[in-house]
């Protein structure tokens, strides 16, 4: 048993945005937290991360609890690939952005090994030859390969990754998900992924875990948690589930439940005035 | 497509690129450690009296090695050189390199290219500390003369950096909070400073204070330098040593967290350095501003964003810059002196914007 996420509850003083969440989480396993925005799949990264404090319940990893190991222990065991990759405000090169996943690892002066570990990630992922390019220069799928470079480079045990393929193009966001999904089962990590698009989620991941408002509305394998009555309840959304050949279900989703409401509104806003 | 991407590069490769870099870097460092060494000479020698090049180096070297028994150089000379020139070199450079190196690790740790002693306050504490001397002889430590000055305006310095931290800490630490506490008591300062400027009663004094806020390097003395240099060099050798933890700070204050770091440990620690630094050297020559802006800047397009090398890369190219600017600022109306916080910014803007301009690589996003 790899990790394990034991009644973690936290609170943003008012909102509480986690409560009494637990699932588990074996070596090379993923598992993909879905469910509507502000329903709590960031923050529970955060807290696996040691990021955010929960007030209640732990995280262990190997027996270990989270909130009793210092930043840099927890670092060497969980890397975070947050959401909003291209944050960086100066200028680095892919090598040094990757490097700084050594950061746990590294006194004051990089070591020859430092130095192996990075350029051996960089080759896995096919993503050599930008070592020397600019990280503000590359495409968004780009960014992303070189922020989970960055992640592997700590050389972790269980890899967060928030909203990984948000804004890549359809190619990207398999490329990247494969290379989750090969990295996962090759190096027996064990992956935790807020993910919006449910089918890429029903895809490639072995667990699906649905929150709804801070709590988990349902877990378990995907065809049996996305489900056309989960996702109404969830999402508020009438949706068609059917299931591929690989026995993945497969979801279009079709309306929004009240929406009927909205389209009544009479619209007051004249466009032609306006112009 | 994937097998052609990883032919391109071998692992070894990827190691020799690197070391090749690393190697490049050094080497700028120490280019611009000679360039210093070489303007300082070239600084010495020019002016009223000027002694030449060769005996200014003739002077140097029996004063720090006497058992050399060199040259046999006139008394003026001497005193030209060894009192009145060398201190003057040695402070510019001093004080470009703290400020220098203070603003390349506030602008990385605050993710902020803006930021500089200027933005945070500082500097405006600085004046206004320096004023309350000038015109009503009030210190908060004891002191008297110049001394009044000098320590008002580190007291006041240092009592900005306490009040920014302080009320970044009612809405916690981040490079936000810090940059908007510090824009505000920076307002703040600049305008108790006007006020003073405003109820002065003499003239003389009002003149004092602005020729103090233009900053300049004519105080140097090797007193001066005996205290500046110590407390830069000692602040220099932290910031460094936090390479590593300002360089994930700058990605982020998550990214620092997820990769052991506390960003607002960080953000602590470099700014009471940055404040050390930045109000000793400002203490003692007045408010120069741009040189800890611009350097940074010049720097990252030399050398890059790793602070391990863009630390004490700034810190060169401040003292190089400064150096160049007062010695400037010494000989362009001989014998009446231009302050050298007008010289920094009229030679520095247009190098600044040169360099900029030539570059199509974006500086920041």
């Amino acid at each position: 048993m790899k990790l394990v996420i034991q009644n973690v509850t936290f609170s943003y003083k008012s909102i509480q945005a986690l409560k009494d969440v637990c699932f588990e989480l074996k070596k090379g396993e993923i598992v993909s937290l879905v469910g509507p925005n502000g329903s709590g799949k960031t923050t529970l990264l955060k807290c696996i991360d040691g990021i955010l404090k929960p007030q209640g319940g732990s995280v262990f990893i190997d027996g270990k609890r989270v909130s009793d190991m210092g930043l840099n222990e927890i670092s060497k065991l969980v890397g975070f690939v947050p959401q909003n990759a291209s944050s960086t405000s100066f200028p680095f090169t892919v090598f040094d952005v990757v490097l700084a996943g050594r950061k746990p690892y590294i006194g004051w002066s990089v070591k020859d090994e430092d130095v192996t570990v990075v350029t051996d990630i960089l080759n896995y992922m096919g993503i050599g030859h930008l070592a020397t390019r600019y990280f503000n220069e590359l495409s968004g799928g780009e960014q992303q390969k070189v922020i989970i470079a960055r992640a592997l480079a700590q050389l972790p045990q269980v890899l967060l990754l928030d909203e990984p393929t948000s804004h890549l193009d359809i190619r990207h966001q398999l490329e990247t998900l494969q290379m989750i999904h090969r990295l996962c089962k090759e190096m027996g990590l064990s992956v935790v992924a807020a993910m919006h698009d449910l089918n890429l989620a029903c895809r490639f991941s072995d667990k699906i875990i649905m929150l709804k408002d801070g709590y988990i509305f349902a877990a378990g394998a995907p065809k049996e948690v996305v489900t056309v009555e989960n996702i109404m309840a969830v999402f508020g959304v009438k949706a068609h589930v059917s299931l591929t050949g690989e026995g993945k279900p497969q979801v279009v989703p079709i309306e929004p439940v009240n929406a009927k409401s909205l389209q009544e509104i009479p619209c007051k806003i004249n466009y032609a005035q306006a112009k | 497509m994937r097998a052609q991407c990883m032919s391109t590069k071998t692992v070894e490769d990827l190691k020799q690129m690197y070391r090749k870099g690393v190697k490049r870097k050094v080497l700028v460092l120490l280019s611009l450690f000679f360039s210093i060494i070489v303007a300082a000479l070239i600084s010495i020698s020019l002016g009223a009296g000027s002694p030449r090049f060769k005996e200014a180096v003739e002077v140097i070297l029996s004063k720090v090695f006497p058992f050399l028994k060199i040259g046999s150089v006139s008394e003026t000379v001497q005193v030209i050189v060894w009192d009145l020139r060398l201190p003057r070199v040695l402070l510019a450079v001093v004080a470009g390199a703290g400020l220098a190196a203070s603003g390349a690790t506030m602008q990385g740790v605050l993710r902020n290219p803006l930021v500089s002693s200027y933005i945070l306050g500082v500097s405006a504490a600085a004046g206004f500390g320096a004023a309350l001397a000038t015109v009503f002889k009030i210190g908060i430590i004891v002191g008297y003369g110049k001394y009044l000055i000098i320590t008002n305006a580190f007291a006041f310095s240092m009592l900005s950096m306490l009040m920014v931290y302080g009320i970044a800490r009612l809405r916690g630490i981040t490079s936000e909070t810090i940059i908007l506490a510090g824009v505000a008591v920076g307002y703040l300062f600049s305008a108790l400073l006007s006020l003073i400027q405003y109820v002065a009663p003499e003239h003389e004094a009002v003149r004092a204070i602005v020729f103090w806020l233009m900053g300049g390097l004519h105080v140097a003395t090797w007193e001066s330098i005996t205290v500046v240099s110590p407390i830069v060099l000692l602040t220099v050798i932290l910031m460094v040593q936090q390479a590593w933890n300002i360089n994930v700070t700058c990605m982020g204050e998550d990214v620092a967290m997820s990769l052991g770091v506390n960003p607002k440990r960080v953000i602590v620690v470099t700014m009471v350095l940055e404040s050390l630094a930045t109000a000793t050297v400002i203490a003692f020559t007045g408010v120069i501003g741009f040189v800890c802006l611009i350097s940074p800047h010049i720097s990252r397009m030399l050398i890059g964003t790793d602070h391990r090398f863009l630390i004490p890369c700034s810190a060169l190219m401040g003292g190089l810059l400064l150096l160049c600017s007062d010695t400037v600022g010494r000989l362009i109306l001989m014998p009446a002196e231009v302050p050298v916080g007008i010289i920094t910014a009229l030679l520095g803007v247009p190098f600044f914007l040169f360099i900029l301009l030539s570059r199509k690589r974006k500086m920041w996003q």
